[in-house]
C-alpha cells in the first residue's frame, strides 16, 4: 500500500472571550489528499573497475501524484549541465569511467504541485594517486613540503611512511617537526627545520578505502649550506696552481725565448702543412 | 711552401711576423677566456627562471641583468684597451677575470634584484670587459698569416661553451641551490686570470711613444695621454669611421635570428622540441662557420674584405628568406635556411675582426677594438627591441627579419666605400699619426732598446750563472 501523504490545511480564526479578541491557530486537517510518496527505482551502486567500459545509471519513477516537470542528475551536491529532461525514466551513462567519477550521484524530480523527490547512487572506487612531488630539494633548516592528491570515493584515510633501508616504517614525531595535514583527496606532510642527517630519503603516501589502497614515492633531499664550499676551493686550488706553474715556466724559460718559441713554430707549422695539403 | 716562407721571416726578427709557436698558447687562452665571458652570458637562461621563482619579480626585470651585463661589457671596453696600452696586457687580464669572479661570488649573496644588478651586471661586466678586447687584440697581434684561423678558433668556443654550459648550469643549479652554483660559476670564472698569466709582457713601443717631451701643462698632457691610449685619434679617419658605421648596422640585424628564431618558429607552427632544434642546429653551423672562414680566408685567395662581405650580403639574404621559407610550412626548408644562416653568421664574425687590423694597423688594433665595440653596442641594444616593436605592430616576425636583413645588406654596402676596396691587394695599413719631434723619436727608440736590452743583458747573465 503506497505511503501516503496528507496536506494540512490551516486557518486563522479569531474568537472573543471575555470581551477581548484573541487569536487562534488552528491546525484542521480539511483533506487527507492521496498524494502517494514518490518511489524511484534505481539501477545499483557500481564500483568502477578497469574493465569497466561503461556505467549506465538508471531512475524510473513509479507510483507518483503526478507527471514530473522535469529531471537531471547530480555529482557530489552539484548538476551535470545537460541532463535536464521531462522524463520519468531517467538515464545517465558514464563511458570509459575513471577515477574521477567516483562519488555521489543523485536523479532529482522536480513536480509543479508537489515537493521535488530525488535518489542516490554511489559509484565508488579504489583511491588512485593523480599529484604528488616527485622530489623535492631544500636547503638545511628550511621547511619542506610533500603532497599527494588523489581522486576516488569514498575518501580515502592518508597515511604517511619514511621508507629507509629496513623498508617502510612509520617515523617517529618524537622531535615534534612532522605536521600532517589531509583534507577528502589531499594530504601535505610538513617538516619544520629540516635536518640533514635524519630527514633525507624516501616518503610514502598512503591512500586507503574500502574498495582498496594507492602509495606514492616522494624523495627529500637536503642540500647542506656548505656544500658549494668544496668545489669552490677546489676551482680556486687548481687556478692558483696553473698560475704559479705558468708565472715559473716562464721565469725559467725566459733565456732561452727565442729558441723556444722557434722550434716550436716549426713544429707546429710542419704539422699545419701536413693537415692543409691532406 | 709556406713553413720555408715563415721560418725565414721569424728567423729575421722574430717581433715584426709572428706567426704561431706561443700564439698558439694565446688561443688556447683565448678559448677559455671568450667561453667564460660570452659562452657563460648566453647560458644565464637556467639562473634567471630561478630568480624569477626566488624574487617573485617579472621576468623582463630579471632579464636587464644579462642586459646590463652585456652593456657593461661593451661600454668598459675601450676602458680595457686604454689601459692594456697604458700597462701591459697582462695585469689587465687578470684583473678583469678576477673581478668577473667577484662579481659572481658577490651575486651569491644577493638579497634583492638590485644586487643582481650591481654585482652581476656592472662588476662582472666590467671584469668581462677588461679580458675580452684585449684578448683578442693580443691573439691578433700575435698572429699575421693564420689571423683568422687564430681568431675563427677562438671565437668557436662560444658556440661550444654555450652547448656545454647549458646542462652544466642546470646541473648545479640542482645540486648547490642557486647561490652555491653562482658560488662555483665566480670560482670558474676566476679560470679567466690564469689564462691571463699566459699573455707574456712585451716591450711595447707604446708607452714611451705618448710622452710629450716638451713643457706643457700636466692636464693636457694628461688628456692627450689618455685620448691616445684611447686611439680617439681614430675617430677623426675616414677608413675607421666607415667600418664602424658597417659594423653597426650589421649588429643592427645580427641578433634578431638569435632571439626570436625559436618563438618565430612556434608561431608558424612547429613544436618547442623542434623550434628548439633549429637553433641548436644553427648553432652547431655556426661553430663550423667561424673555423672555416677563418681558415680560408688565411689561404689568401682573397682578400679578407671581400670575403667579409661575401659572408655578410649571404647572411642578409638568408635572414630575409628565414620567413618566407617558414611561410610554406616546411619544416625542412626552415632547418636548411637555418643551417645556412648559421654558417654565414658564424664565418662573418670571423671574418668582423679579422678585417681590423687591416683598416687601423696592428699597432692601434687595441684601443680600435674597444672604440668598436661601444660604438656596436649601441645597435645591438637597439636593435632587438625594434624587431620586437615591429613584431607587436605587424602580428607576426615577417617584418623583423626583412628589417633585420636589410640593415645587414646596409652594412655591406657601406663597407664597398672603404678606400681601396676594389683593388686586388690589400693596402699597406695606416700608421700611426706621429706626434713628437725627432730628437724625442731618436731619445725613446734608445729608452726602448733599453728596456728591452737589458731585460735580454739579465737573461744573459743567467743564463751564463748555470
Amino acid at each position: 500500500m503506497p505511503d501516503r501523504t496528507c496536506m494540512y490545511r490551516y486557518i486563522v480564526a479569531y474568537f472573543l472571550q471575555n470581551n477581548k479578541t484573541r487569536l487562534a491557530l488552528d491546525f484542521y486537517l480539511l483533506s487527507c489528499l492521496s498524494v502517494p510518496e514518490p518511489s524511484i527505482a534505481v539501477s545499483e551502486s557500481v564500483i568502477i573497475i578497469p574493465e569497466v567500459d561503461s556505467i549506465l545509471l538508471q531512475c524510473n519513477l513509479t507510483s507518483t501524484y503526478s507527471a514530473p516537470q522535469e529531471s537531471y542528475w547530480m555529482k557530489n551536491g552539484e548538476e551535470i549541465l545537460g541532463t535536464r529532461s521531462p522524463n520519468k525514466n531517467t538515464e545517465h551513462r558514464i563511458n570509459r569511467p575513471r577515477g574521477d567519477d567516483a562519488g555521489v550521484y543523485m536523479c532529482v524530480y522536480n513536480f509543479d504541485m508537489a515537493p521535488p523527490a530525488n535518489a542516490t547512487i554511489e559509484i565508488k572506487s579504489a583511491p588512485m594517486i593523480t599529484g604528488h612531488k616527485r622530489s623535492e630539494n631544500k636547503n638545511e633548516g628550511d621547511n619542506g613540503v610533500l603532497y599527494c592528491k588523489s581522486v576516488g570515493y569514498p575518501h580515502p584515510v592518508w597515511t604517511w611512511h619514511k621508507i629507509d633501508n629496513s623498508g617502510i616504517r612509520d617515523f617517529d614525531n618524537s622531535t615534534g617537526r612532522f605536521f600532517i595535514s589531509s583534507r577528502e583527496n589531499y594530504t601535505e606532510l610538513h617538516i619544520a627545520d629540516l635536518d640533514i642527517n635524519l630527514d633525507p630519503g624516501e616518503y610514502l603516501c598512503n591512500a586507503s578505502n574500502i574498495i582498496g589502497s594507492y602509495s606514492e614515492k616522494s624523495v627529500l633531499r637536503v642540500r647542506s649550506l656548505l656544500a658549494p664550499l668544496w668545489p669552490l676551493l677546489g676551482v680556486l686550488a687548481e687556478i692558483i696552481i696553473l698560475v704559479i706553474i705558468i708565472v715559473v715556466y716562464e721565469k725559467r724559460k725566459k733565456p732561452e725565448d727565442l729558441q723556444d718559441g722557434e722550434s716550436t713554430a716549426v713544429i707546429v707549422n710542419f704539422i699545419w702543412g701536413v693537415l692543409v695539403k691532406l | 711552401m709556406t713553413n720555408s716562407k715563415l721560418k725565414s721571416k721569424s728567423q729575421g726578427n722574430g717581433v715584426e711576423s709572428p706567426d704561431g709557436g706561443w700564439g698558439w698558447v694565446l688561443v688556447v687562452a683565448m678559448f677559455v677566456s671568450t667561453s667564460l665571458v660570452f659562452g657563460l652570458m648566453r647560458s644565464l637562461g637556467v639562473f634567471f627562471v630561478e630568480f624569477v621563482q626566488y624574487f617573485e619579480e617579472s621576468a623582463q626585470a630579471i632579464s636587464w641583468i644579462s642586459s646590463i651585463g652585456l652593456a657593461a661589457q661593451q661600454f668598459f671596453s675601450p676602458l680595457g684597451a686604454a689601459l692594456c696600452n697604458a700597462y701591459n696586457t697582462r695585469p689587465v687580464v687578470m684583473t678583469g677575470g678576477f673581478l668577473s669572479g667577484l662579481g659572481l661570488i658577490l651575486a651569491s649573496q644577493a638579497t634583492c634584484l638590485v644586487h643582481l644588478y650591481l654585482t652581476m651586471g656592472v662588476i662582472s661586466g666590467l671584469g668581462w670587459g677588461l679580458v675580452f678586447t684585449p684578448m683578442v687584440a693580443t691573439v691578433m697581434a700575435n698572429f699575421t698569416h693564420r689571423r683568422a684561423l687564430a681568431v675563427g678558433l677562438g671565437f668557436s668556443s662560444i658556440g661550444l661553451s654555450s652547448f656545454a654550459f647549458n646542462p652544466l648550469f642546470q646541473l648545479l643549479v640542482e645540486t648547490y641551490a642557486w647561490r652555491g652554483a653562482l658560488l662555483i660559476l665566480g670560482g670558474l670564472s676566476l679560470n679567466i686570470m690564469a689564462c691571463g698569466a699566459l699573455i707574456r709582457p712585451e716591450c711595447r713601443s707604446k708607452g714611451p711613444a705618448k710622452l710629450d717631451s716638451q713643457s706643457r701643462l700636466p692636464c693636457s698632457d694628461m688628456l692627450q695621454r689618455v685620448s691616445s691610449y684611447l686611439e680617439v685619434s681614430l675617430l677623426c679617419e675616414r677608413p675607421y669611421l666607415t667600418y664602424t658605421l658597417g659594423v653597426t648596422l650589421f649588429n643592427f640585424g645580427y641578433f634578431v635570428p638569435y632571439f626570436h628564431l625559436v618563438a618565430h618558429s612556434r608561431h608558424v607552427g612547429f613544436s618547442e622540441y623542434g623550434a628548439a632544434f633549429i637553433m641548436s642546429a644553427a648553432g652547431v653551423t655556426d661553430i663550423f662557420g667561424r673555423i672555416v672562414s677563418g681558415w680560408f680566408s688565411d689561404l689568401g685567395h682573397f682578400r679578407v674584405i671581400h670575403l667579409l662581405i661575401l659572408w655578410t650580403v649571404l647572411a642578409g639574404v638568408f635572414i630575409m628568406l628565414l620567413p618566407v621559407s617558414s611561410l610554406m610550412g616546411s619544416y625542412s626548408a626552415l632547418m636548411v635556411i637555418s643551417l645556412l644562416y648559421g654558417f654565414c653568421s658564424g664565418a662573418l664574425t670571423s671574418m668582423v675582426f679579422a678585417v681590423v687590423p687591416m683598416i687601423m694597423g696592428v699597432e692601434r688594433m687595441m684601443g680600435g677594438l674597444g672604440l668598436l665595440q661601444l660604438i656596436e653596442s649601441c645597435a645591438g641594444l637597439l636593435g632587438t627591441p625594434l624587431s620586437g616593436w615591429l613584431r607587436d605592430n605587424t602580428g607576426n616576425y615577417v617584418a623583423s627579419f626583412m628589417v633585420a636583413g636589410s640593415f645587414i645588406l646596409l652594412g655591406s654596402l657601406t663597407m664597398t666605400t672603404l678606400p681601396h676596396f676594389f683593388s686586388c691587394t690589400d693596402p699597406p695599413p695606416p700608421k700611426r699619426p706621429v706626434l713628437i719631434d725627432n730628437s724625442d723619436a731618436l731619445r725613446l727608440e734608445l729608452a726602448q732598446k733599453n728596456c728591452c736590452s737589458s731585460e735580454m743583458n739579465h737573461q744573459a747573465v743567467e743564463q751564463t750563472k748555470r
